[in-house]
């Protein structure tokens, strides 16, 4: 490692490479429990760095991790012992907006709320926006396929990459996509890297696609005696050809948890809160918020509020932003699972979830994106108690078992990392896998890439 | 386990690696690797405690390098205390080390005799008089007097005061910033509050934040001695960082009088807008200022809206908001003479933020912030005043409704740009 470490700095400087026992210690996590400590880290600043990085590791054969803001929640960032991070947060320069085309272009490290700010300030929009945009980078969001609350009305970070750059397992950098909407010369490798999880390759600089800012929006929230009322009126607003921006459930637990932190007076008898957030001009908006309100009636509302001021709708979202600071009072630990299911499944996901928490003695507060189906089951357990734990992954599996029996998939938008890769297998069969395992053997013949991530098989 | 080991594995479990922090820390904004940030410090603890890694000069250097500006505290959605572990990895560090030799000089030899601090002061002051200057962050050692502000300050006895309190001086407006402590007794005068000055030492912070867990004991006990007998409604302070290490003597050290001597402590504009509550009508005063909120009063001690109601009050002064107004300057006690480059950085953005509103003075709340803030403004050349509250206020009390201007308030202030003599 001491050898490895001098080749790099001769290739960076000194000042970009790190080793001792406490800099890989504090590379050795992302958002999650899992840890593993690399031998050393690098960051460097350009393109070309990043190829002779990768170059050097592949001719030596060690394993590298590429690594954005650490806020995965799958252990994609978590370093298979002794290998060799790259961290791409110095690379953070927007290269360019362009606004006639409305195209941005930046590098890797780039905090995603930034670019939001920077496109929002030229009246335009960034929409992919996980709730780490504060500090994800928007490489870790190509390389995990970030979601977010606009999913629904707006899609993922897949649809908004148009071109890529990309350093590959033997240090050459190939362009793939470009900086059109259409595109269609050979294969998508774009859409090949998007959600690599770092698997495939390194991505150093992205095209991406903006759209223009939506002018107004608005918030309404509505209280609902069951998850049935909850899940039809989700169901029947987007019949009725209304797609809100943000479609956001609580469950009964999430409810309780936020009340007993804000004091907001929340009510404690419903099962279920939405909140939605309709935008576009700001002519359309009473039409939508008309729709939804009488929608929200009709599947049995007990209350339905509509923000008439900007205020007003910051205030409704307040609960649902403390959601994770709230669940937090009742266990130190909180695992983040993204099992996602068709809207229809939704009801029987939740009720199948709080199942499972009653069978395996579990504390699951349930909120998330229900307008795709995308729900956060948040398993609150003490990780200093190896029992609570067991149990807990007892029940992950479970949950897994039920989203893919209900039609849905692993993960919405955390990604598969080291966590869930004991499962793949389960969600696509083995041939399924296979084209995968494939894919990765023609892109990294070494496998010095990630290892161990999306397919497991190596202990970390 | 020890108690302090259970409390520091306590805010370590409530870490969910989320890497919120990353946004809000100053230094790591400034550093840029992990290792720099709030997330990073809470996992080093960690592998001190389970014995992963050892008490190493990097690791020393990474907790050396936290400002203790809790603005990760504030941020973080699980409210892990990482400003507690920060200390308790310095405090374990010396435990087991012991104190480099010129910072045991300092904290245990100077710190805890109030005639050594003084001297102290006096050679500074002795030295800066010379027009000597040895290294470019001697900028941050300023304008030392030469006799401490209580043996110069005269204070009135009231006929009828309404409350007694006992005025905390601080080594800053002791030493420092006198016009501060006259402005503290004028507003209390004016208020019909009687002042005593009770001997008193060095709050403890900054043996605090070096991990020297001895001498803030030392100190504690004998303020809280010294205070307690003069028998006060009130301790008051001007300084927003001794008003946080008073306030957590406490919690520090769970002792009736020690908790009583804390619930007795309140900062100079707390007191006047929730103690006093009304407060006497004030000259005019037709400036633009912008509002610096020091981390020990904002998130030390939850005071942030008073302040601005005291600037509310005086007719014709407006307050431009800058950017980032709770963001740290970077002083953070020594903080700027020991990581000086880091600093700096991190005190031109709060310089640039300033600018940006185009006020033509800054009000703070705490003298050490203002020291480090007159330096970045006089380096970047911009020459407006940075004066505490309490000076902008005592200035206003003057005649009623008497038209003010900046540069009266300036020269009755000594607030002029500091003038090139050092
Ligand atoms: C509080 C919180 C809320 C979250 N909310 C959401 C949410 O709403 N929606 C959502 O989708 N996710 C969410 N996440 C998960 C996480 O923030 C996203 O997966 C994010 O995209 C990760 O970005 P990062 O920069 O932190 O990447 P990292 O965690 O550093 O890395 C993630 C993966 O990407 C790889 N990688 C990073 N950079 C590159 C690169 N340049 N080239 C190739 N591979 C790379 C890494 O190897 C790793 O496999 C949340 C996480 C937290 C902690
Ligand atoms: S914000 Fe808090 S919980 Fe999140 S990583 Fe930082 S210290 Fe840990
Ligand atoms: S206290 Fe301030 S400097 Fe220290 S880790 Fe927290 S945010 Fe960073």
């Amino acid at each position: 490692m001491k050898n490895l470490a001098k080749h790099l700095k001769r290739i960076l400087g000194k000042e970009k490479v790190f080793h001792t026992p406490e800099d890989c210690l504090c590379y050795s996590y992302d958002g999650t429990f899992k840890t593993g400590i690399p031998g050393v880290v690098v960051r460097p600043s350009s393109t070309e760095e990043v190829a002779a990085v990768v170059k050097l590791a592949s001719q030596e054969g060690i394993p590298v991790v590429p690594r954005g803001a650490g806020t995965g929640l799958s252990g994609g960032a978590v370093p298979l012992e002794g290998s060799l991070v790259i961290d791409l947060t110095a690379m953070n320069r927007i290269v360019k907006i362009d606004p006639a085309e409305m195209l941005a272009v930046v590098e890797p490290g780039v905090i995603t709320a930034h670019l939001h700010k920077k496109v929002e300030n030229m009246g335009l929009f960034y929409p992919p926006d996980p709730s780490s945009a504060n500090v994800s980078t928007i490489g870790g969001n190509i390389a995990e396929c970030a979601g977010g609350p606009r999913g629904l009305k707006y899609g993922v970070t897949r649809d908004y990459v148009l071109g890529l750059e990309v350093v590959l397992a033997g240090g050459e950098v190939i362009q793939c996509g470009g900086e059109t909407i259409k595109n269609v010369s050979g294969y998508d490798l774009c859409g090949l890297f998007v959600g690599s999880e770092g698997t495939l390759g390194i991505i150093t600089r992205a095209n991406l696609r903006l759209l223009p800012k939506p002018q107004a929006r608005q918030t309404i929230r509505a209280d609902f005696k069951t998850i049935e009322g909850a899940a039809g009126t989700i169901t029947a607003i987007i019949g009725a050809g209304v797609i809100p921006a943000a479609l956001e459930l609580m469950d009964d637990v999430t409810i309780r948890c936020v009340e007993n932190f804000l004091r907001t007076g929340l009510p404690l008898d419903v099962e279920a809160i939405l909140l939605m957030e309709v935008d576009g001009p700001a002519v359309s908006l009473p039409g939508q918020v008309r729709t939804i309100a009488a929608l929200c009636r009709q599947h049995g509302a007990a209350r339905v509020k509509v923000a008439e001021t900007e205020a007003e709708g910051v205030e409704l979202w307040r609960a649902r932003k403390a959601v994770s600071p709230a669940v937090v009072q009742v266990k130190p630990t909180k695992i983040s699972e993204d099992a996602t299911v068709p809207r229809k499944n939704i009801p029987a996901m939740i009720r199948g979830i709080k199942e499972i928490a009653r069978k395996h003695n579990l504390v699951i507060a349930i909120f998330g994106h229900a307008g795709d189906g995308n729900l956060h089951p948040n398993i609150l357990v003490d990780k200093s108690n190896p029992e609570e734990m067991e149990r807990a992954e007892a029940a992950i599996e479970e949950m897994f078992r039920l989203a893919l029996s209900l039609g849905g998939t692993l993960s919405g938008e955390h990604g598969i990392g080291l966590l869930k890769a004991p499962f793949l297998e389960m969600e696509f069969g083995r041939a399924g896998v296979a084209v995968m395992r494939r894919i990765k053997e023609a892109l990294d013949p070494p496998g010095i890439l990630n290892p161990g991530k999306i397919f497991g098989g190596i202990s970390s | 386990m020890n108690d302090d080991v259970g409390a520091a594995k306590y805010q370590i479990n409530r870490c969910s690696k989320c890497g919120s922090c990353r946004e809000v820390c100053p230094v790591f904004s400034e550093m840029g690797g992990e290792p720099w940030v709030a997330r990073a410090r809470v996992q080093l603890a960690n592998a001190a405690i389970e014995g992963q890694l050892g008490f190493s000069r990097r690791f020393k250097e990474i907790m050396e390098s936290c400002l203790l500006c809790k603005a990760c505290v504030t941020h973080c959605p699980n409210g892990v205390r990482v400003d507690k572990l920060v200390l308790w990895a310095r405090q374990e560090a010396v435990r087991k080390q012991g104190l480099p030799f010129i910072k045991k000089s300092i904290l245990r030899n100077v710190l805890r005799y109030n005639h050594r601090l003084e001297l102290f002061a006096r050679v500074l002051a002795a030295y800066r008089a010379t027009g000597l200057r040895l290294s470019k962050r001697e900028g941050l050692l300023l304008p030392a007097r030469t006799a401490p502000f209580g043996r110069l300050a005269h204070i009135k006895k009231l006929e009828k005061p309404s409350l007694l309190v006992a005025y905390f001086t601080g080594c800053m407006t002791r030493y420092v910033y006198h016009q501060t402590g006259q402005a503290v007794l004028d507003v209390l005068e004016k208020n019909n509050v009687q002042v005593v000055l009770p001997g008193q030492y060095c709050c403890g912070m900054p043996a605090l934040a070096a991990g020297d867990s001895q001498t803030v004991r030392e100190l504690a006990r004998r303020n809280v001695e010294s205070i307690m007998k003069a028998g006060v409604d009130y301790i008051i302070t001007d300084c927003a960082t001794c008003g946080e290490m008073l306030k957590n003597y406490g919690e520090m050290f769970p002792e009736d009088t020690v908790r009583d001597f804390s619930n007795r402590v309140q900062d100079i504009s707390f007191f006047l807008v929730h103690t006093i509550g009304t407060l006497p009508k004030t000259g005019e005063l037709p400036l633009v200022v912008t509002y610096h909120d020091p981390c020990h009063l904002k998130r030390g001690q939850g005071i942030w809206s008073e302040p601005r109601k005291i600037l509310a009050g005086i007719p014709g002064l407006s307050l431009k908001e800058m950017a980032e107004s709770d963001r740290c300057c970077g002083s953070a006690g020594s903080f700027g003479l020991t990581h000086y480059d880091l600093s700096m950085k991190i005190l031109r953005r709060k310089i640039e933020n300033i600018r940006a509103t185009g006020a033509q003075a800054v009000v703070t709340g705490c003298p050490s912030c203002r020291l480090q803030i007159e330096y970045g403004l006089k380096e970047e050349g911009i020459f407006i005043p940075v004066m505490h509250t309490v000076d902008l206020l005592s200035q206003v009390y003057g005649p009623a409704n008497a038209s003010l201007s900046l540069p009266s308030v300036c020269q009755r202030q000594e607030l002029v740009a500091p003038t090139a003599n050092n």
